[in-house]
């Protein structure tokens, strides 16, 4: 590259730069999950939401989402164009989305059977009576679809039709990045230490999984990204997502990473909530379930074991050609799987 | 040339401030009312720093070769990479394992590879030079440095093969038309070499190592802090961890019961029902029983008077 060349990528880089700060200059705040919204039912810091579709599915149970622990349920509603939820209203009539909150320190001892025998099981609840209806469809994300797998394994007489997206079930595959690092982690320690794990410790991990291309890369391409005032919110949305990693309730969290990450537990059938083994065998319900094939975070190879482990006879799967976060935030791949899913269910 | 570049470092760092100071401001969730509990302070937020050690670090190797005539050689921009990453690491794991900050400052100034100037000058803390001297905290401390020494191996291992790669790859593609280009091909060369050198079991031992000595020592550090607020009659965060076990213990114990009772009312109710269905048949016997009686009672009474 001569002088002169560098001299004009610098300005070129300069004026987007300039560009860049205009348009985030207007911006005073990041609005997120634009679609309206019902508050139905809240026990301690969880909530449930309802949203009224204009799709008439008579007959139809309504649909549960449980989303992670671990990060922020509004990536399903970051904004009206490239909203999952929005397009599932388009095909079905109520949906119900599990928001977990942020833990704080009188949530420490809090586990895995709180979370799924209380906290979940008063959603199904309340979502039937909400519904006037007998039982639920259940969609779990991540590690959301992880409760799902034991919810539905303990009350299966509670859910019709299950759905996992991008949930892991052998923790254990060769590809899994995030589990190799998490396998010599000391736990116990961790708990000890911090209570509730900080969601920047959790976050930290997140990124040292590309830290390049999250890191550096990422904010050098940034004044690019943000051209136009409504490109820079956009961005900024995401941004925000991204670093809004609640704490994570120190018992619940220890068992979730020894139960499943050191012991990998549905592979190894040594899964156990409250009192009671929550096998895969048990889930006897249709079950749909849909991975990325460029998910970094959760591998295929981790989600496809669930065919074999579970004891549905009814299992279809959905690979998308997207990355871990990208089925939920490209409109145009969430378009299409939100038809998928409607299909699916209707079925 | 210097002087564009600072500007444009100013410039960027301006952006990146205000995109942090947005997307990590109080939430604008229209349900998330902070009397509920569920809104987070941005108080608790602290911007992440590293991109910003690892601007100012490239800005100043720019700046150095816009005033020179020297060129890069490999070697050069190795030790440039791991000059960079050794403190820029180390600020990320103070940042994200929430070490206090004397305690950081007691670790910073034992780390291998920490060079930043400016806490040369910065005047001495009175409590990290204490932690450092407490024989308690020392092991932890030690351990820690141990173990990011081992890890700053396996980055220097990542830098001197990104190197590799990206000489590999410029041979293949020629030039890049810009800098933004090299960047990107710099990334996906960096990216590779990270990827392979973390599935390497050596690694991911040592990457455990060093988080778990970060939790050693933030451990230490509570149970000194611990003992000493106990010595003033305070109440431990274990004590009260150990009280909100018990209380959510409690509350198992009343859902379990809650759970009888409702199994116990639905039992109920189905003998209920079954009793009142036997009572119903009972009535209905009883009635036919009356009325066949009442028949042959006519019937008595009609043979008699015959």
């Amino acid at each position: 590259m001569s002088n002169t060349s560098q001299d004009q990528q610098l300005l070129d880089y300069q004026l987007k730069l300039g560009q860049a700060l205009r348009s985030i200059a207007a911006i005073d705040t990041i609005d997120v999950a634009p679609t309206p919204r019902t508050l139905i039912y809240q026990q301690d810091k969880l909530r449930l939401y309802h949203y009224k579709g204009k799709a008439v599915t008579s007959g139809q149970p309504p649909l549960l989402i449980c989303y992670a622990l671990v990060n922020r349920p509004y990536i399903l509603d970051l904004d009206s164009e490239r909203s999952f939820i929005a397009h599932l209203l388009q095909h079905r009539s109520d949906i119900y989305l599990i928001d977990w909150g942020y833990p704080d320190a009188l949530d420490y001892a809090l586990d895995l059977d709180d979370y799924i025998n209380d906290y979940l099981d008063h959603c199904v609840e309340a979502t039937q009576t909400h519904c006037d209806h007998d039982s639920v469809d259940l969609l779990g994300i991540c590690q959301g679809g992880t409760l799902s797998l034991c919810y539905t394994a303990l009350h299966p007489k509670k859910i019709r039709k299950l759905i996992t997206m991008v949930t892991p079930v052998d923790f254990n595959t060769s590809d899994n990045l995030l589990s190799h690092l998490a396998e010599k982690i000391d736990i116990s320690a961790l708990s000890r230490a911090y209570g509730n794990i900080p969601g920047q410790i959790l976050n930290g991990l997140f990124s040292s999984l590309m830290p390049a291309r999250l890191g550096i890369h990422k904010a050098i391409q940034a004044p690019a990204r943000m051209q136009t005032p409504q490109q820079a919110l956009s961005y900024l949305r995401m941004e925000r997502w991204i670093n809004d990693c609640p704490d994570q309730a120190g018992m619940a969290f220890e068992q979730f990473i020894r139960t499943f990450f050191q012991q990998n537990g549905f592979i190894n059938d040594c899964v156990s909530i409250g009192e009671e083994r929550a096998c895969l065998k048990q889930i006897t319900q249709p079950l749909l379930n849909i991975f990325a094939s460029q998910d970094h975070l959760v591998p295929p190879s981790a989600s496809r074991p669930l065919k074999e482990l579970s004891g549905s006879a009814d299992y279809t799967e959905i690979e998308v050609n997207s990355g871990h976060i990208g089925l939920f935030v490209s409109g145009k791949v969430n378009q299409q799987l939100c038809q998928q899913i409607d299909h699916w269910l209707k079925s | 040339m210097a002087e564009e570049l600072k500007q444009l470092a100013d410039q960027f760092l301006q952006l990146q401030q205000r995109c942090w100071e947005l997307a990590l401001s109080p939430a604008s969730l229209p349900d998330d009312a902070p009397e509920n509990g569920s809104t987070r302070s941005s108080n608790e937020y602290q911007p992440n720093e590293i991109s910003r050690t690892l601007f100012d670090a490239h800005a100043r190797l720019l700046q150095t070769l816009s005033n020179s005539d020297k060129t890069l050689s490999p070697e050069t921009l190795a030790d440039h990479f791991q000059n960079i990453t050794s403190p820029a690491l180390s600020r990320l794991l103070l940042e994200q394992w929430q070490l206090p900050a004397s305690l950081a400052t007691a670790i910073t100034k034992e780390q291998p590879g920490s060079e930043n100037p400016s806490q040369d000058k910065a005047p001495p803390d009175p409590l990290a030079t204490l932690i450092r001297g407490t024989a308690s905290f020392a092991p932890a401390c030690n351990r820690f440095n141990q173990a990011l020494a081992r890890y700053l191996t396996h980055l220097e291992a990542i830098n001197q093969h990104t190197l590799h790669n990206l000489e590999q790859a410029l041979k293949e593609s020629g030039q890049p038309g810009s800098g933004l280009e090299l960047e990107s091909l710099w990334t996906d060369c960096y990216e590779e070499a990270y990827r392979q050198q973390v599935f390497k079991p050596a690694y991911q031992k040592d990457y455990a190592e060093l988080c778990n000595s970060c939790t050693e020592m933030k451990e230490s550090f509570n149970s000194q802090l611990e003992t000493s607020l106990s010595g003033l009659g305070m109440v431990s965060s274990a004590t009260f961890r150990q009280n909100l076990i018990r209380q959510q213990q409690q509350k198992k114990a009343m859902r379990r019961m809650q759970q009888k009772i409702r199994t116990l009312q639905e039992q109920l109710d189905t003998m209920s029902r079954s009793h009142q269905h036997q009572l119903a048949e009972f009535d209905s016997e009883r009635s036919i029983l009356r009325n066949e009686l009442k028949a042959l009672r006519e019937l008595v009474l009609d043979r008699g008077t015959k």
